[in-house]
């Protein structure tokens, strides 16, 4: 509880490895306390590995990741845990747990191990339940909730383990339109209030807070472009060979734009 | 939690009462005769509360070994006995008493030594099945409980089968599962094991907590899920190895007790622990009882009375999909 928060992290030529295969292969950035990161790329691209290489959960072959100058192997899950939050595309669902047991859970690198968790921890839970929206959930069991619940669930979850750094693996990607716009909101919300760290794997590219973050594109594994978001609207040939997929730029009157892919019928393609 | 407190009531009362419990009426009277110089001193002072001690703290430990492994393999019907672990002990307490094998460590006799060692193999045996595979689905987890229970059930009937016609009978008796035969000096094998083993399950509680979310989840809220692996299958091992080398393997105390509790308090092992660990040794207790009454004069083994209860429980739960498929995800 006395160790003050990591402030910076640094990935250095990283590359991990599944058998003989490169899943990710020199992938290099650094983020202080307070800038996030977009990482966008084609479904295998090695987008979730690289969050998992950043908490550790797989090895890394060669490179190095420093959280805070010091090199992640030499940090222990605890230490890890209150650096970073992790919130995963596909939750592990508990049976027979309620909604408040399982984010409590989250407090376990924050709580004092003999005391287990005290009141202080079940307030920050309540908070995040609150801020969340889903304060009347907590008696609910985790199995009763539906998609959309469940990653509400799992950013107050995040939220209630107060990390510096927030890993988000496509929060909104079982989320219809509302939810989305609420939760990317919250993301947002929690990003400024808090000074937080948001490193955000995602598939829209047309999130418009993330404007001043870092933007890392994954393709097989390599970095296809590593810049801002703000330079996305430029970047449409980057974006086009990234996704195998002809885009459109629409930059509305008041200098807002909008990236979207252009469909086209079977057939008909067009170069 | 006045529930908790309740429980811890009702056992104190369970062990309290069990010694006056049996096929020979006593009364007061023997409080006073301590050193048992009457018949009824003996029955009470050496017989029925070493066995109610005994069997207590077997019924604790096996509840509480439940409880870990359910957590750890995330399903409600793996126990340390559906999975073949009692049996590792088993095999390995009966080549001590096969082989004679005298005790190599003080204080320790060779059969819980081996046990213990049994109950490691085994365990470490499904521990590199389940990485190797990635996961375990319920079916597949409980086949090879039973293809390792097969195969060392047959080890064993080898084993007694080549034994002395004494050792032989002794061999049978003790794999029924039993308290009958004990008096305070395997009360005292066993205690070490079993205090061991619950106090640091009991400590592990916020952390068996995540573990029975998910490993990943685990892993990024500051679990160490290498060491504690480590930890668990060890203090696992130890209190089967030393409770089985001593009343054998007794069945389905482990799947009862756990699940009946998490019916009544939920999921958080900081609360479930305690009255897991208290309703264990009350149930175990208890069916001695009912072993050792029943078809008086002659008793059962308290195996057997487990067994009576607990398969149907085991079906009941498999019925009505308590037993939901939730393999192991990485």
């Amino acid at each position: 509880m006395t160790t003050p928060p990591v402030t910076a992290l640094e990935c250095r030529d990283i590359r991990v490895l599944a058998g003989d295969k490169a899943i990710l292969d020199g992938i290099s950035f650094s983020l202080r306390a307070g800038e996030s990161l977009m990482v966008i790329g084609p479904n295998g691209s090695g987008k979730t590995t690289l969050l998992h290489a950043l908490l550790g959960l797989v090895p890394v072959a060669s490179g190095e990741i420093l959280w805070d100058h010091c090199p992640l192997q030499s940090l222990s899950r605890l230490d890890i845990a209150r650096a970073a939050a992790y919130m995963p595309q596909l939750p592990e669902c508990p049976p027979g747990f309620t909604v408040f047991e399982y984010v409590l859970t989250a407090r376990y690198a924050r709580r004092q191990s003999w005391r287990g968790y005290t009141s202080g921890d079940r307030d920050i839970v309540d908070a995040a339940l609150a801020l969340t929206g889903m304060s009347g959930f907590s008696r609910r069991p985790v199995v009763s909730l539906s998609g959309g619940e469940l990653q509400k669930i799992l950013l107050a979850a995040a939220v209630a383990q107060e990390t510096p750094f927030l890993l988000l693996d496509e929060p909104a990607s079982f989320l219809d339109y509302h939810h989305q716009v609420e939760i990317m909101a919250l993301v947002e919300h929690l990003r400024r209030e808090r000074n937080l760290s948001v490193i955000m794997v995602t598939h829209d590219l047309n999130i418009p807070f993330l404007a001043g973050a870092r933007l890392l594109a994954l393709k097989q594994g390599r970095t296809l472009y590593y810049g801002t978001v703000t330079e996305l609207p430029r970047q449409r040939p980057m974006l086009e060979s990234l996704y195998d997929t002809p885009f459109q730029v629409i930059t509305t009157d008041d200098a807002k734009w909008f990236i979207h892919p252009v469909f086209s019928t079977r057939g008909e393609e067009k170069t | 939690m006045t529930r908790a407190a309740i429980i811890a009531l009702v056992a104190l009362a369970v062990v309290i009462l069990s010694p006056w419990w049996g096929m020979e009426p006593l009364n007061w009277s023997v409080l006073g005769d301590i050193r048992a110089h009457t018949p009824a001193g003996v029955i009470f002072w050496q017989i029925r509360i070493p066995r109610t001690l005994a069997a207590f703290l077997a019924g604790s430990a096996l509840a509480t070994a439940g409880m870990a492994f359910q957590a750890y393999f995330r399903n409600p019907l793996a126990t340390p006995y559906t999975l073949g672990v009692s049996s590792g002990a088993a095999v390995g307490a009966a080549l001590a008493i096969r082989l004679g094998i005298p005790a190599l460590v003080p204080f320790l006799p060779a059969t819980a030594l081996f046990g213990f060692l049994g109950a490691m193999a085994c365990t470490l045996l499904l521990y590199g099945l389940t990485r190797l595979r990635g996961g375990f689905s319920t079916p597949a987890l409980l086949l090879t409980g039973v293809a390792l229970s097969f195969l060392l059930s047959s080890v064993l009937l080898a084993l007694q089968y080549t034994s002395s016609l004494h050792d032989a009978y002794r061999l049978l008796r003790w794999m029924m599962g039993g308290v009958g035969m004990v008096g305070y000096e395997a009360v005292l094998t066993m205690l070490p094991f079993v205090v061991a083993g619950v106090v640091t399950i009991g400590l592990m509680s916020d952390t068996l907590d995540l573990l029975s979310v998910g490993e990943t989840t685990a892993m990024t809220r500051g679990v160490d899920v290498d060491r504690l692996n480590r930890v668990l299958f060890f203090v696992v091992s130890l209190m089967i190895g030393g409770v089985v080398s001593v009343c054998g393997p007794i069945g389905f105390v482990g799947i009862m007790v756990p699940h009946t509790c998490r019916l009544l308090f939920g999921y958080r092992h900081r609360v479930l622990f305690p009255v897991v660990a208290l309703s264990g040794g009350m149930l175990l207790t208890l069916c001695d009882g009912v072993a050792r009454t029943i078809i008086a004069p002659a008793e059962l083994p308290v195996g057997v009375v487990t067994a009576l209860i607990g398969g149907p429980f085991f079906l009941f739960l498999v019925l009505t999909g308590h037993a939901s498929d939730r393999p192991r995800g990485n």
